[in-house]
This record gives C-alpha cells, structure tokens and sequence, in this order.
C-alpha cells in the first residue's frame, strides 16, 4: 500500500510546555484516520506541524515521500487541509477566495470552483462577500478551499466545528462519499467520540500532547460498546487506578 | 516561477480590493491639481514673479511625494499584508499552499513595490499631463521618469525596513505606529545632525539628486550605493529569518 503520510517521532512542544511528543502516524491510500482527544490534547499542534505551520522540536513528516520541511512544494501539491478557523478573505466573495488559491495550481478553471462550491452546498452565495456569512457557511467555504486542488490527502482539524446538526451529517457525508469513491485518504481531527467513530476506520487517542494508541475502528469497537469507552480505557490505562 | 507570480497577483489582488488605496489614488491627483492651479493663480498675482515649482512641477511632486505620501502608503500596505495577515490568520491561506515561504515572502514584497511603482507612475502621469494641460508644455518628460526610476531604488530600501519592522509584531496599528516613529526619527536626525545623513537610508529618498544635475563622482557614488545595498540586505535577510521561523 502507498504510504501517503509518515510521520516519526514528532515532538512539538510550546514555550507553556503544552504541545505534542513523539507522534507516529502512518497513513496508507483510503484511510480515514481520527484524531481523539479533548481540548489541549495536541490534536492542531500535530496537523499545524504536519503543514508546516509550526516548526517541529524533533521528528519527520513526509507527505507522499516528500518531506515537509526540505521539499515543501513536493509535500503539498497533492494534500489540502483546513487547520482550526478557515483562512479566508472576508471582504472578498466566496469565488474570489477560491480563485486566488486556484492560482497555485495548474489547471483549475472556474467549473472547478463552481463545483466545489456545490459540493459544499455554497453554489447560491458565490458571489457573496464572505463576511456576511455565518459560521458554519464560513466552516463549508473552508472546507471547499481544502478539496478545491482535488488532494488525494485532507487534513481536517475539527471540520464539523460551528455546524448546526444538519451541517455536521452533511461533512460527514462529503468525508464518506470523498473516501469511497475518490480514494481520498483523511487526517480528521475531534474531540467528539461519536464523529470519529462514524466517519472514521482508524482512531488515534492523545491526552496531554501524548499518543496512547492507534487502532482500526474495528478493533477499538470489539472490545468496548462506544468509542467513547475505548478513549476513556485508554485515558484510564495512562492514568492508573484512581483512588476514591 | 508560476507561484511566485501567482502569490504576487493574489497579493496585489488582496491590495487593491481595499477601497483605501483608491481614495489615496484620488487624493494624490487632487493634490497635483490643487498645487497646479495655486502655482497658477500665485504666477498670475504675481505678475509672473512667482511660482512653486519653477520649471518643473512633476519634479516639485516628486519632492513632496517621495518623502512622505508614498512612505505612508508602502507602510500602510507592509501592514495590510504582513501584521494584518499575521493577526487575523489569513496568512495561513497561502503558507497551506504548494508554495514555500521564500516564494510567499517575496511574491509580497513585489506586491506593494508594485503598488509603489503605480503611485509613482500616477503621479508623473498626472504632473505630465497637468504641465500639458495648463499650457507649460511636456518639458523634460525623459528627465523626470529617470528621476522617478531613480527614487524607486530608496523605496524599495524603505519598503524592505518596513517589511522588517512588520515580522516583529502581530498587530498592524503597532506596525505603523512603529514604521512611522522610526521613519520620523531617522528623517529629523538626518537634518538635524547632518554627518548622519549620508550614512542613514532615508537620507537619500531624493536618490534622483545624486544623478541628475550635479553629478558626484563615481567613488563617492560607488560608496552611496554600497550602502543602500547594504541596508536593502539586512532588511531582506532579516525579515525572511523572522517570516521563516514564524508559527501559525
């Protein structure tokens, strides 16, 4: 199987001390890894390095083979993401966002933005200024900047963040059907149990900057009736009895 | 190549989808037009005596200009492009490109140059036409765009400093506010202690005078250059460590 993403001993820690060490990931075509954890666990600390938004302490990311920090360019040519709130223009229109990121690639014409625009359901407010949008129209516009250069990597951190329910069964959709048909392999991050669990087949838990285990959704269900129960296991085992 | 070129048209596009730099487009024709009809009227009260400018208007703008109106608005756009970005995150979307930061960071120094270049270009056509218009004729057109050409080489030093000063914050009010402090500074120590002046950047914003009309000679000119490619390589050096080593 082709390794889409290798990441080795990543170590990224913040002046606070918070921050995330030693990471192993490895991605291979058509995984849809989840990234469990609450709030602080080190999930954006792991994808902000993974782009290169943050400058690892130690360790190696290779998307595709090229690694991130030497052959940049290489490394993201092929993958999207949308990291935390989506980077967009807010008195630029929907379009006029994704047309300035089309520019980076060859090849993307403006049925392409059109239809990105659809798949996120955006299509009727194409030329509306995006500061007028709400957020969880802003949440979609991000990821419709993600999926516009057609990536066969997506790196979503929180992706349902702001959406009304609808909005969220709506992502998840998108996810599956991306997946499904297009192969497309996803590094989608939540602290939200029940959202890796449903969209996700491999789940990685992080407490505290740390990774406790990875395990093909199959596997972490066998043994517990939710995957909530699998985190809190895994929390549990960390932590030690706890005395009451 | 191909994205150095788009960061550039996007950067320029992100530029002038702020009304602002069209209002400061307006204003610098407004002021030309002003000052050619006070010349005018103060030439004809005076019976000829007087004038501004003397013989040539495009270079008195040049004068006003080049020293504090286009200082602001490259500072102005240093600050929508870098601090701006670096506070609201919009920085984010190009650096989740396919395209390294060297490339983002120069593709944005090209975009407000650019944008300097146009207010420069504006404002010669605008001084060009007016002298046309107001019967003093197209006189030395060739001399005042090399003058012009000549100004944009300080500014380009000016716009790597304020490009600098902009990779030490995060806020674009703090960025200007600095930017305008250290340009005053400089400029007010250049007059006030003149043995600085000739080693201070902005102390040769009026690069043209050094070429045109009294000609120095070629060492002393050799030097003056030497120094403005110095600074122009602390600026750039410096603030692409601190682009680069930035976090997200």
């Amino acid at each position: 199987m082709e390794k889409i993403l290798e990441v080795k001993g990543l170590i990224k820690l913040y002046k606070n001390g918070r921050g995330a060490s030693d990471i192993n990931l490895e991605l291979e075509k058509g995984d849809v890894v989840g990234l469990l954890g609450p709030n602080g666990s080190g999930k954006t600390t792991i994808m902000k390095a993974i782009v290169g938004l943050v400058h690892a302490n130690a360790g190696s990311v290779r998307i595709f083979g090229c690694d991130i920090s030497t052959d940049f360019e290489c490394a993201m040519e092929r993958a999207g993401c949308l990291i935390e709130a989506p980077a967009i223009y807010e008195n630029m229109t929907a379009a006029k966002n994704l047309k300035l990121a089309a520019r980076y690639y060859p090849n993307i014409d403006e049925k392409r933005i059109t239809d990105v625009l659809r798949i996120v359901r955006l299509d009727k407010y194409k030329k509306d200024k995006v500061g007028r949008f709400s957020l969880g129209m802003k949440q979609r516009l991000g990821l419709a900047l993600a999926l516009l250069s057609e990536p066969e990597l997506l790196i979503l951190d929180e992706p349902a963040n702001g959406l009304d329910i609808e909005g969220i069964v709506e992502i998840r959709e998108i996810i599956l059907r991306l997946a499904e048909e297009k192969g497309i392999t996803f590094l989608i991050s939540s602290h939200i149990a029940v959202e890796i669990e449903k969209t996700c087949n491999k789940v990685v838990v992080l407490h505290e900057g740390e990774m406790l285990s990875l395990d093909s959704m199959e596997d972490a269900l066998k043994r517990n009736p939710t995957l909530e129960d699998y985190y809190l296991e895994k929390v549990r085992e960390k932590r030690g009895p706890v005395e009451l | 190549m191909q994205r150095y070129w788009a960061g550039t048209r996007n950067e320029l596009d992100k530029l002038l989808s702020k009304k602002k730099y069209f209002v400061f487009f307006a204003i610098e024709i407004a002021i030309c037009v002003i000052v050619i009809l006070l010349d005018k009227l103060l030439s004809r009260v005076s019976g000829g005596v007087l004038t501004f400018g003397g013989a040539d208007l495009s270079l008195m703008m040049l004068t006003f200009f080049i020293r504090v109106y286009i200082p602001l608005i490259i500072f102005m756009a240093s600050c929508d492009v870098f601090s701006s970005e670096f506070s609201d995150l919009t920085a984010r979307a190009v650096l989740i490109r396919p395209v390294t930061r060297l490339k983002a960071y120069l593709s944005k120094i090209t975009a407000i140059m650019l944008m300097g270049l146009v207010f420069l270009a504006m404002l010669l056509i605008t001084t060009v036409a007016l002298e046309g218009f107001s019967g003093g004729g197209i006189r030395n057109f060739w001399l005042s765009f090399g003058a012009y050409l000549l100004d944009a080489v300080p500014l380009f030093v000016l716009l790597l400093m304020a490009v600098f000063v902009n990779q030490l914050t995060k806020s674009s009010s703090l960025a200007m506010f600095l930017l305008i402090l250290i340009y005053a500074l400089l400029t007010i120590v250049g007059i006030f202690v003149p043995q600085l002046s000739g080693l201070l950047f902005t102390g040769y914003s009026q690069w043209h005078n050094l070429w045109i009309g009294e000609t120095i000679p070629f060492k002393p000119m050799l030097a003056k250059i030497g120094l403005l490619a110095g600074y122009a390589t602390i600026f750039m050096s410096g603030g692409y460590y601190l682009f680069e080593r930035r976090e997200f």
